[in-house]
């Protein structure tokens, strides 16, 4: 819980531009020298003043874990959603006490490890700490799948372990998970893969009707279509990438 | 994500690039190399294990909704996956402007990174020699800065850095490692002015007020005129009082020859404050030094432990630094071997040289040391380092016994050394010199008279 954010880490570097095209290139091609990253693009900047100054004056102590708390509170949930609390009532004593034990698991687990990853020890607690984050995921993931939970609890599982990912990265991966938030392609993609996934596993294929299988069959057109949508777009960034960087940048990048 | 506004905090770069909180007695070995491959960042395991977890319980279960739990994910690593862009080439090149300094000084070293793709992220880690505090961390580019503290007089090593090179889409990492290479921490020279003489000084100009009678300007006495004596030099007080001409007499200015003798057998650290004899010791060595080369005196240092070294007495400013550089390395003359003080040649310890012998009088070998000193006549002052009490746990009535007879050895320790003509003053490194060397000049230091 008191794991620093890896926004908070990149002080050095704060300051930069943080909408240009997050990319560093090395000295030894000085031709083709894009533009800079580091830690700088990372949680800094993402909310605007207002909402800062918000924050800052209502909760003064608290100020830089309140992305580490909201992401332990997203695991909680998350844990909370995956027990499927619907049929807690029937589980007796014994489901009480493994949701609890469950959620004392994710107190510990779900706050973002943004350590650098260094392998300090091979032994299986360290590797568990430094892991747990993920560890926590598919968990989660597993008391989910031998669950049978309602259609909306399996929406609220799958939005919720989305958002849980997408955090982390943004506390843990460096500017890479702060950009996929700011641009925002990456998170509805993903959202819209889970969302179109979830229609199709709700299609009734085997009740023998013919428009069943006529709407999986749709679904799978759709999740093709998406994937080469994104490949697309990735095609289309990398050639963009590329002219740019035949290109000097206008302006310096390195202030 | 809440730090628009926020001043810049560098103890976290500094955490985060350390591992952890930072301790000065970091590990003399560097941390293993890493692999010059790259692989599977944290972020690239966490969705990669869900997708694949939520997949193969869909196939297990035949829960077909399980599939949209490893969508997410999937579509994540897919828009992430590395591009041409990753470099190929990596290297880094470590640049340190400046590696000598003095204790409490800031060094800077720079790791210059070169390499022919782009990256996405540049993640520094460094491992400080255990001579250097690390102070703050800076990216800008493919220049990373690290700002060290030195800590503890050395030749050190100060580390070694490995950066985390992390490609555009996050999902891969590369290690790239620089070696620092070594930096000189010269050691904070102790706060001393006073310069005590032996009672003998050899027959060369200087500073200090001799006993024998000279040109100088300090006034000696009188003496009945003789022939050839200079009118000016009348003391007409004397004259009209004694009804013949006396002639006043000026004391000689000599310079001292002063050496060092340091004792490097062992490194003791105090249980209370947890500071190092040896620290310490050449901390005291190095501000008597300073003192006397102030005074244009001749000072050399002659250090015993597993290894002798010595340097032959010189004066002038700039001899400070041979004095230190002779004594920085000291701390790896730690050994069992016992040296023979004959074998310091002898312009490196000239006859009746002013002998300052720094020692926490821990080690017996030191006693046949200043032995043999004092049988060569040389005037020695013994400056101990305390080592401070042993920690005795309250209540127990033994250990008070045993501390007390401990105490009581030390005494006798010292007792003996006086006795043998050999003064002995204490300097916890923490005040100021002059107060345990003053003492020393009501009277001048003798030797022992051959």
């Amino acid at each position: 819980m008191s794991e620093q954010s890896l926004g908070e880490s990149g002080g050095p570097s704060r300051g930069q531009d943080n909408d240009r095209e997050p990319a560093t290139s090395g000295s030894a091609t000085p031709a083709t020298a894009a533009t800079v990253t580091s830690a700088a693009d990372t949680a800094d900047g993402t909310l605007s003043p207002a909402v800062y100054a918000f924050f800052a004056r209502t909760f003064p102590q608290r100020l830089n874990s309140l992305p580490n708390d909201a992401v332990l509170l997203l695991g909680a949930a998350l844990v909370l959603a995956a027990v499927d609390p619907t049929k807690l009532a029937m589980r007796g004593p014994v489901g009480w006490l493994f949701a609890m034990a469950a959620m004392v698991a994710a107190i510990w687990a779900a706050p973002v490890v943004s350590r650098r990853p260094t392998a300090e020890s091979i032994r299986f607690t360290s590797q568990l700490g430094r892991h747990r984050n993920t560890v926590f995921a598919v968990g989660c993931t597993i008391l989910a799948g031998f669950s049978d939970p309602p259609v909306w609890l399996m929406v609220i599982d799958a939005a919720l372990l989305l958002a849980y990912l997408l955090a982390v990265d943004a506390l843990a991966a460096g500017p890479v998970g702060i950009r996929q938030l700011r641009h925002g392609m990456a998170p509805l993609c993903a959202a819209a893969a889970v969302a179109m996934v979830l229609l199709a596993a709700q299609a009734p294929v085997n009740s023998g009707a013919v428009w069943g299988r006529i709407v999986a069959a749709l679904a799978v057109a759709a999740a093709a279509t998406a994937a080469g949508a994104a490949l697309w777009i990735r095609q289309t960034g990398k050639q963009s990438a590329q002219a740019g960087s035949e290109e000097p940048p206008a302006h310096s990048p390195h202030r | 994500m809440l730090g628009r506004d926020r001043p810049a905090s560098g103890g976290d770069a500094v955490r985060r690039a350390l591992g952890g909180p930072q301790s000065l007695d970091a590990p003399a070995e560097p941390p293993r190399a890493p692999t010059q491959t790259w692989r599977l960042t944290e972020r690239a395991l966490r969705l990669s294990s869900v997708a694949l977890t939520a997949a193969a319980i869909a196939l297990i279960t035949g829960r077909a909704w399980m599939l949209a739990l490893a969508a997410g994910p999937a579509v994540l690593l897919a828009l992430g996956a590395p591009r041409s862009t990753r470099p190929g080439r990596v290297s880094a090149r470590a640049v340190v402007p400046v590696r000598r300094c003095f204790e409490g000084e800031p060094i800077v070293a720079r790791v210059d990174l070169a390499f022919d793709g782009l990256v996405g992220w540049i993640d520094p880690g460094v491992a400080p020699g255990p001579g250097v505090e690390l102070a703050g961390v800076n990216v800008s580019g493919p220049v990373v800065t690290f700002s060290f503290i030195a800590r503890r007089w050395g030749r050190w090593s100060l580390g070694v850095a490995d950066i985390d090179l992390h490609d555009v889409g996050g999902l891969g990492r590369r290690t790239v490692r620089a070696e620092l290479g070594d930096v000189d921490i010269y050691p904070m020279p102790s706060d001393s002015t006073l310069t005590p003489i032996p009672t003998r000084l050899p027959n060369r100009l200087g500073e200090h007020t001799a006993r024998q009678s000279g040109d100088g300007f300090e006034f000696a006495g009188v003496r009945p005129y003789a022939w050839g004596d200079r009118q000016r030099r009348i003391h007409w007080p004397s004259t009209t009082r004694r009804g013949e001409i006396q002639i006043t007499q000026f004391a000689a200015e000599r310079a001292a020859d002063t050496v060092v003798l340091l004792d490097a057998f062992g490194d003791v650290r105090d249980p209370a404050t947890g500071r190092s004899t040896l620290d310490d010791s050449v901390r005291a060595a190095a501000g008597l030094a300073r003192a006397y080369l102030r005074s244009h005196d001749r000072v050399g240092v002659v250090s015993v432990g597993g290894r002798l070294r010595w340097l032959q007495p010189g004066t002038g400013g700039g001899y400070l630094y041979r004095i230190v550089e002779t004594v920085l390395e000291v701390r790896r003359d730690l050994g069992y071997h016992a040296p023979d003080i004959d074998h310091v040649p002898a312009p490196a310890l000239p006859n009746g040289a002013l002998v300052y012998a720094i020692t926490p009088l821990a080690d017996d070998r030191i006693l046949d040391v200043l032995r043999d000193l004092a049988e060569r006549g040389n005037p020695v002052v013994v400056v101990e380092i305390p080592t401070g009490d042993p920690r005795v746990e309250p209540g127990d009535e033994a250990a008070d016994f045993a501390l007390r007879l401990w105490r009581m050895d030390r005494e006798a320790l010292r007792f003996s050394l006086v006795e043998r003509g050999i003064p002995v003053v204490a300097w916890d490194g923490s005040g100021e010199l002059d107060l345990a060397l003053a003492p020393l000049l009501r009277t001048g230091v003798r030797g022992r008279i051959r």
